[in-house]
């Protein structure tokens, strides 16, 4: 029974979430005009670095510049902690609101 | 006796008599399928919608190289381009990035005269005025990390040494925030005069060639005729980012296959270990006139039983977490040192496809692994199992 109530779950949550809605769609197409207007060539997910925020665009080719793909410039840089989290440390008004 | 019915009941009994046992199976085994799913879930999605996004970029890309660096590039090279057989149009773009210090995030500054998005949702307002000396319209990630608004001020400090006062017109809606979070869009002149960057020279060129069959040739003339550039095509740029999330979907795997193996280790323990109740039981049920067949089709049941409830457990509760609470658990590692990461909702893609792989790393080997011990049991004199 209990495996049943979840291939139902799971099969309606499938099929509800890959119908694309008019909503959804019409982001898409946005997207794609903006991409078009402003010939955007790379997703703004990674800013931490020129190779990471246009992997697309990177100059891999220079020595000692990890290919777009690499997760990180220096081995080193799995050890030691993201700088960022040391200013953190104080007041996050990152996600507050101007009145 | 034993129809397939009656023998699933046998086996589900079988399974609650040691609830506790099985119930810590199936949540460990549920918690791998978790994370196994979640990965390959997110990474397809995020590939779906870069490749959905990206298809409407210009085909090529030129960028000048001097000395093994990217450099600005001449607008002569544009007009040599277009006067190449089979290029549609060159727009040169101006973009590059810029430090904020007290955010301590990096915006990318894209110059640009006119941003006609009328007819879309993606603007708040009234959008961009080109018009109005220093305007700009910032993503949601700038708007977020300075409490911007429209009509506030956004200072920058240019090349120069000066401080110029960009006036915020308008903020990206949250719809384009895989591509707009970090954007601050000001004219061309404005864009020149805070990186103090000459006239006649832009970032980069955008080639259009009109047939798609027409792309490698037209390369090839580029290179031939500018020999100090390097041409980057639309296929390449959706390559490398099916390349750097399945990179990404790698490392979390990479970083997991401890926990994976120690499932592994658990399970192969569970399956394979039969109790002395078990044994037991075996014994009995072969004592009262069950033969092998029928033994091991009583624990094939007890195992898929088991590795089903825990496979679509770990399936339900990756979709939800990837698709409606935004991969929280995975964002993490997939965000890196980003100072601004958006946020965006992400729609299903190829999921059967991932579900199968899932299934076929956790249900099939763990269902051939609880065959063993039954088989070696099965064979056995029931007089000696009881005995033992």
């Amino acid at each position: 029974m209990f495996i049943i109530l979840e291939i139902l779950a799971l099969t309606g949550l499938v099929i509800k979430d890959g119908w694309h809605d008019p909503v959804s769609r019409a982001r898409q197409l946005d997207n794609q005009q903006l991409v078009e207007t402003c010939r955007i060539s790379d997703l703004s997910l990674w800013t931490e670095a020129r190779y990471t925020r246009h992997p697309s665009q990177a100059d891999g080719f220079t020595a000692f510049q990890d290919g777009p793909a690499a997760p990180d410039h220096f081995p080193a840089g799995t050890w030691i902690p993201n700088p960022q989290a040391g200013r953190q440390k104080g007041l996050d008004v990152s996600h507050a609101r101007s009145p | 006796m034993k129809t397939p019915l009656r023998m699933l009941d046998f086996a589900l009994v079988g399974l609650w008599r040691q609830k506790w046992r099985h119930g810590l199976t199936l949540l460990v085994y549920a918690s791998v399928v978790f994370i196994l799913a979640s990965v390959l879930m997110m990474t397809g999605a995020l590939k779906h919608e870069a490749a959905l996004v990206l298809a409407g970029a210009p085909e090529l890309k030129v960028q000048k190289v001097s000395a093994g660096r990217h450099d600005w590039v001449p607008l002569s090279h544009a007009k040599a381009i277009e006067s190449l057989r089979g290029v549609g149009t060159v727009w040169p773009r101006f973009w590059g990035y810029y430090y904020d210090p007290p955010s301590g995030a990096t915006f990318t500054l894209m110059g640009l005269d006119q941003l006609p998005l009328t007819g879309t949702q993606l603007l708040h307002g009234h959008g961009y005025a080109a018009d109005v000396p220093w305007a700009c319209v910032i993503g949601q990630g700038v708007a977020e990390s300075r409490l911007l608004e429209p009509d506030d001020i956004l200072p920058v400090k240019g090349a120069d040494g000066r401080l110029y006062p960009l006036r915020v017109t308008d903020v990206f809606s949250g719809a384009s925030a895989l591509l707009t979070h970090d954007f601050v869009v000001l004219p061309i002149d404005a864009w020149r005069r805070v990186f103090q960057v000459p006239p006649e020279v832009a970032t980069d060129l955008a080639v259009q060639v009109p047939n798609a069959s027409e792309v490698d040739m037209v390369t090839r003339k580029i290179l031939e005729r500018l020999p100090d550039v390097r041409v980057i095509s639309r296929q390449s740029i959706l390559q490398t980012y099916s390349a750097v999330f399945d990179w990404r979907g790698s490392l979390v795997m990479l970083a997991l296959s401890g926990a994976l193996a120690a499932f592994g280790i658990f399970a192969c323990d569970r399956a394979t270990g039969l109790g002395a109740e078990e044994r037991r039981n075996l014994g009995i049920l072969k004592a009262v006139g069950w033969n092998v067949s029928d033994v091991l089709r009583l624990k094939v049941w007890e195992g898929l039983s088991l590795s089903l409830a825990a496979f679509l457990t770990g399936v339900l509760a990756a979709h939800l977490h990837v698709f409606h609470f935004g991969g929280h658990v995975l964002a993490p590692l997939l965000k890196g040192w980003s100072v601004l990461f958006p946020e965006f909702q992400l729609q299903p893609h190829g999921e059967l496809f991932q579900v199968l792989i899932v299934f076929m790393l956790s249900v099939v080997p763990y269902v051939l692994v609880t065959l063993v011990p039954a088989w070696t049991a099965a064979v056995t004199d029931p007089d000696q199992i009881m005995r033992q």
